[in-house]
């Protein structure tokens, strides 16, 4: 097995071509319109095979543009502005510290995309750095190339017909960091992607939080092919997602052995039948309205098929499945075959056994039928009929889902989907620019040996997840950062107050991971907040047991201190003498005052109590 | 990496090349250099990434394959003679945005493309019976009225031969010139002459050109007659607006949506789609079969079109006396500075106007708001500029269709009298009665 590893981070700051900042979009007001793409020529002349079979859906595209953080140039109203600095500083600090080496002159591409999530029809895209290498757990991974790209659109709702798509991220400036396909497992991949991305994390340079970073995996097996996987989004996902693919890969080198050795030399024929008439009477709700709407029923036999397409390939995924989701990719819901249960549909057994006829089908071939748009019709077949002639593991683009498994997208992009963006001009990357780059690194080695200095008192794993923890704090822009990220800074500057660094790792990560998880309004909780509670539970107003309680109750409510939340919980401290005299008072062993005062009482001191009394 | 071949001559854009420096070699095809990039060689990596490698790191280039010449694009118009059957629309380019590539030289595009290849990539023009013809490639803000007199003899040829209607293809930055000088310069036209163009080249897929073009498509076989600019109503794709030839202007830099109807509904909107025209306004005529139409492209070029603006020193004004006319764009209903209360600090321009058309030099006033009527009775400054026998009062055309139109009128009239009658009266629609409420 063969892998290769491409991440991509979002940078932080505004977009790559435009003076808009990325925000959430959500709930925003702005303007709606809408498009059509088409193919077009690449620099040498040729049409993108990918370009190509999109065209052939001709879906119209809807676009939702957010007045606050998009304007003309992400409708593609405007040209784009100049490369944005900052993004492009980000990527050299990236390259330096990958060991890459920059291009002495950058130059900014179209790579065409007209699934309609760019509004250009092509995403911008420029190589900044070539080679490298990164440390991994497995020993040094070699870097292919780093490239300084535009996020693309995200999409609300995709359909056969119409696509609409929200154009808030769309620009955002992304790192692409490709790997060599060196990675012999999915956990050395794992391991690979966890490593790049807590380099780039520690930059200060890069978003945080779920759907800034995101890996594409390019897998082959021997015999199998390359294939793209695209939108990894969890980490955890990486290595299952892999083993899945390669098992894949092999069942479908199985299905298409077994295939060509009953076919010998001959070829499944591009014929296809038009069976709208047998099903004009159709109980199929599916067809019946197709049929209604103009629409044709086309099948075709695929000989020597038989019992192949209901063979599983992946988890809940038959290789029917697989030359549906071809279908679906020339704009047809889905696909109908023979190893379906097809009384599912409603179809009548006279039905079926007409078609059947109409179709020549024997008992060692298969049949496959589409409904809908003629001319969508013949097309999807014909892509149908090519995967199954293909004999093998096509080299493909796959979309990740979020089981692991992946589907069919789109052929694996050529170099004629690149094109110059005639719209800006190249940019020599200057000496000054990668001295600049250069202090930056430097800052976050530095930085990186702060941290482990900084970390050193905690336990390894606190110490891990803090390191990695993502976007939870509410980071206050008041709120100076010392250290890589806002949880590393409040945790430098809460130990330096004193606060226990235990206490103070364990609440930056589980405690506001379980009220995050509890709904609550995490976000009220920013640097400012949690270091006033850092200081009342220092002197003593709750105790180190009732953080969670406190911190709640000011995630509820924003402008509530943490005297008053101690106050108004009844959760303030008994401590010191009140301590003693409530033993005394009650009568109380260890056990009990612990049961009955856990969230008020402090248990180191509860403990020596008891032990000065015996 | 493969062996370099001994190369006989040194490699050329398109050939397949590896370029060693001192820390690192790449593989990939020379690209051709733009005139103001001697320090850099471009690569197009395997991977289809275009890099800058600076000549000074280059240890060698070494030949690996000889490319082919086509990236270099010194492609000769293509003007074979096509013939179509009747009917058919002549699709005349005159160059612009919508036939824009890549241009090498400067690595920004440039109109290189023609019509036929045009036609050729835009799959929903297969439908159509188009003959296609390249006039000229070139930009639109190098287009000089000699070339609307050109494009105006080849309408007339094409409509001469029998052509259903005629889309022309053309720039957008002074398309509104063009169509305004054909107004005039078209008479008693019997069918639609269609100015189309894109905002977005066609080398792009959201490019607007198919659009823009499939909708002048439909126009020009439709039941209207006259000069009209085809462009996006808005930002979608979903409708085009037919404008009259001299009330259109282009109002935006960018956007699809550039040209706007000034002070006038638009004359239909088209939906390329479904291949629909709606008419929106009862000024747009229906066909004219067996009419009189003639070509009448004569013009007087020697007519300067100038902004006032606050501080213009009347020397200024007194400079265009070699002109034969001169359009002075004033501010708002119809002003320029002329200081009767005689403020010190106020620079008047009335009698360097006045001097000017004393000498026999027509002026004509157009205002600078675009929208809205000029009024010269109003104000009592106004009246001084009436009297001073300032042209152009009560009439609402855009500055370029009134510098267009006094080039055709002075080509035709030289007298003071007779050129502010043709001036302030309706040749061809440039002025309207009424100013509709929707006109703005």
């Amino acid at each position: 097995m063969k892998c290769g590893i491409e991440i991509h981070q979002r940078i932080f700051g505004k977009k790559l071509f435009c003076g808009c900042l990325p925000r959430e979009s959500e709930g925003q007001q702005g303007a709606q319109f809408s498009r059509k793409q088409h193919a077009v020529l690449s620099e040498l002349g040729e049409i993108d095979a990918a370009s190509r079979l999109e065209a052939i859906r001709s879906r119209e595209f809807q676009y939702s543009a957010p007045r606050e953080c998009s304007c003309l140039v992400e409708a593609d109203e405007e040209p784009p502005h100049m490369m944005n600095r900052e993004a492009l500083h980000a990527v050299l600090v990236f390259c330096t510290l990958l060991h890459s080496k920059p291009v002495d002159r950058l130059h900014v591409m179209r790579k065409h995309v007209i699934d309609g999530s760019n509004t250009s029809g092509f995403q911008r895209t420029a190589v900044a750095g070539l080679g490298g290498a990164v440390e991994t757990p497995s020993g040094k991974l070699e870097i292919q190339s780093i490239c300084i790209e535009e996020e693309s659109a995200g999409i609300i709702e995709g359909r056969e017909s119409r696509a609409a798509y929200d154009l808030g991220r769309l620009g955002i400036p992304l790192v692409e960091i490709a790997t060599a396909p060196d990675l012999k497992s999915g956990k050395e991949a794992e391991q690979a992607a966890l490593a790049i991305g807590t380099l780039l994390r520690k930059t200060g340079l890069v978003q945080r939080g779920i759907g800034t970073i995101r890996q594409d995996l390019n897998v082959s097996i021997p015999e199998g092919a390359r294939v793209e996987i695209k939108g990894v989004q969890a980490l955890d996902m990486v290595e299952k997602t892999i083993g899945i693919e390669v098992e894949r890969q092999k069942r479908v080198l199985e299905i298409s052995g077994e295939a060509k050795r009953r076919l010998g030399n001959k070829e499944i024929a591009l014929v296809f039948v038009d069976l709208t008439d047998v099903f004009s009477g159709t109980k199929s709700q599916l067809v019946s309205k197709s049929i209604k709407n103009g629409g044709k029923v086309l099948g075709m036999k695929l000989d020597g098929h038989s019992a192949l397409l209901g063979k599983e390939i992946a988890p809940n995924r038959r290789f029917g499945t697989e030359l549906s989701d071809y279908a679906r990719a020339a704009g047809i819901s889905g696909l109908i075959h023979s190893d379906e249960d097809l009384a599912k549909y409603g179809f009548s057994d006279d039905e079926i056994a007409e078609a059947k006829v109409a179709l020549g089908v024997g008992a060692s071939d298969a049949f496959a039928m589409v409904a809908g748009e003629h001319r969508k019709c013949q097309s999807a077949l014909s892509e149908v009929t090519c995967r199954a002639n293909y004999f093998g593991v096509p080299e493909e683009t796959r979309k990740a889902n979020p089981d692991g498994t992946s589907s069919y997208l789109r052929p694996l992009p050529g170099k004629a989907r690149l094109y110059p963006e005639t719209d800006l001009p190249p940019i020599e990357i200057t000496k000054e620019m990668l001295a600049e780059a250069a202090k930056a690194a430097a800052a976050t080695r530095k930085m990186e040996e702060k941290q482990e200095e900084l970390l050193s008192n905690v336990n390894d794993e606190l110490a891990s997840q803090l390191a990695s923890a993502k976007g939870l704090l509410s980071h206050n822009p008041s709120f100076k950062l010392i250290a890589q990220t806002p949880e590393l800074s409040l945790f430098a500057q809460a130990t330096k107050e004193g606060t226990d660094a235990k206490l103070v790792a364990s609440t930056l990560t589980n405690t506001l991971q379980s009220l995050k998880r509890e709904e609550e309004n995490v976000k009220a909780l920013d640097e400012p907040r949690l270091l006033s509670a850092f200081a009342a539970a220092r002197k003593n107003i709750f105790a180190k047991s009732a953080m969670a309680m406190i911190l709640r109750a000011m995630c509820r409510n924003p402008a509530l201190g943490p005297e008053d939340a101690a106050r108004e919980l009844n959760l303030e401290k008994i401590t010191g003498k009140a301590l003693e005299k409530l033993i005394s008072d009650e009568k109380l062993d260890l056990k009990g005052l612990m049961a009955a005062y856990r969230l008020r009482v402090d248990a180191t001191e509860a403990q020596e109590i008891f032990k000065r009394k015996n | 990496m493969p062996k370099a071949r001994k190369a006989a001559s040194p490699a050329q854009p398109g050939d397949e090349v590896i370029v060693r420096c001192e820390s690192e070699e790449h593989l990939g095809v020379l690209l051709p250099s733009s005139e103001k990039d001697e320090g850099f060689v471009t690569l197009k990596l395997a991977t289809g990434y275009n890099i800058g490698i600076r000549k000074a790191r280059i240890a060698s280039v070494e030949l690996v394959e000889k490319g082919s010449a086509s990236l270099l694009g010194n492609r000769k118009a293509d003007n074979e003679k096509i013939k179509v059957a009747k009917p058919y629309i002549s699709l005349v380019g005159c160059g612009g945005t919508i036939v824009n590539k890549i241009d090498y030289r400067t690595g920004a595009v440039y109109p290189t493309t023609s019509p036929k290849e045009l036609i050729e990539s835009l799959p929903a023009l297969a439908k159509f019976r188009i003959k296609p013809q390249t006039l000229f490639s070139i930009a639109s803000e190098d287009m000089a009225p000699a070339h609307w007199q050109k494009i105006a003899e080849a309408v007339s040829d094409e409509l001469k031969d029998g052509a259903n209607g005629v889309v022309l293809t053309h720039g957008t930055d002074l398309m509104h010139y063009t169509s305004s000088a054909l107004s005039f310069m078209l008479q008693d036209l019997p069918c639609p002459v269609v100015l189309t163009g894109s905002q977005r080249s066609s080398d792009r897929g959201s490019s607007d050109a198919e659009v823009n073009i499939h909708s002048a498509m439909v126009a020009a076989n439709a039941d209207i007659s006259g000069v009209f600019v085809c462009m996006h109503e808005n930002m979608s794709d979903d409708s085009c607006l037919l404008h009259f030839g001299t009330k259109v202007r282009k109002m935006h830099t960018s956007r699809r949506d550039a040209f706007r109807s000034i002070n006038t509904f638009p004359a239909a909107r088209v939906f390329a789609a479904s291949e629909k025209i709606e008419k929106l306004s009862e000024r747009c005529p229906s066909r004219k079969p067996g009419g009189k139409f003639r070509v009448d492209a004569k013009l007087n070029t020697n007519v300067a079109l100038r902004y006032a603006y606050p501080g213009m020193d009347p020397k200024e004004i007194s400079s265009l006396s070699k002109y034969d006319g001169v359009v002075l764009v004033g501010f708002g209903l119809g002003h320029l500075p002329v200081n009767l209360a005689g403020n010190p600090d106020s620079i008047p321009l009335l009698s360097s106007v006045r001097s000017l058309i004393d000498s026999g030099i027509p002026v004509v006033m157009p205002s600078q708001t675009i929208y809205g009527r000029v009024d010269m009775n109003v104000y009592t400054n106004q009246r001084a500029l009436l009297e001073a026998g300032i042209i152009g009062n009560l009439c609402d055309m855009t500055p370029e269709t009134a510098y267009v139109k006094l080039m055709w009128v002075l080509a035709r009239e030289k007298k003071m009298a007779k050129v502010k009658e043709l001036v302030e009266r309706s040749l061809v629609g440039e002025i309207t009665e009424r100013s509709e409420m929707a006109g703005y």
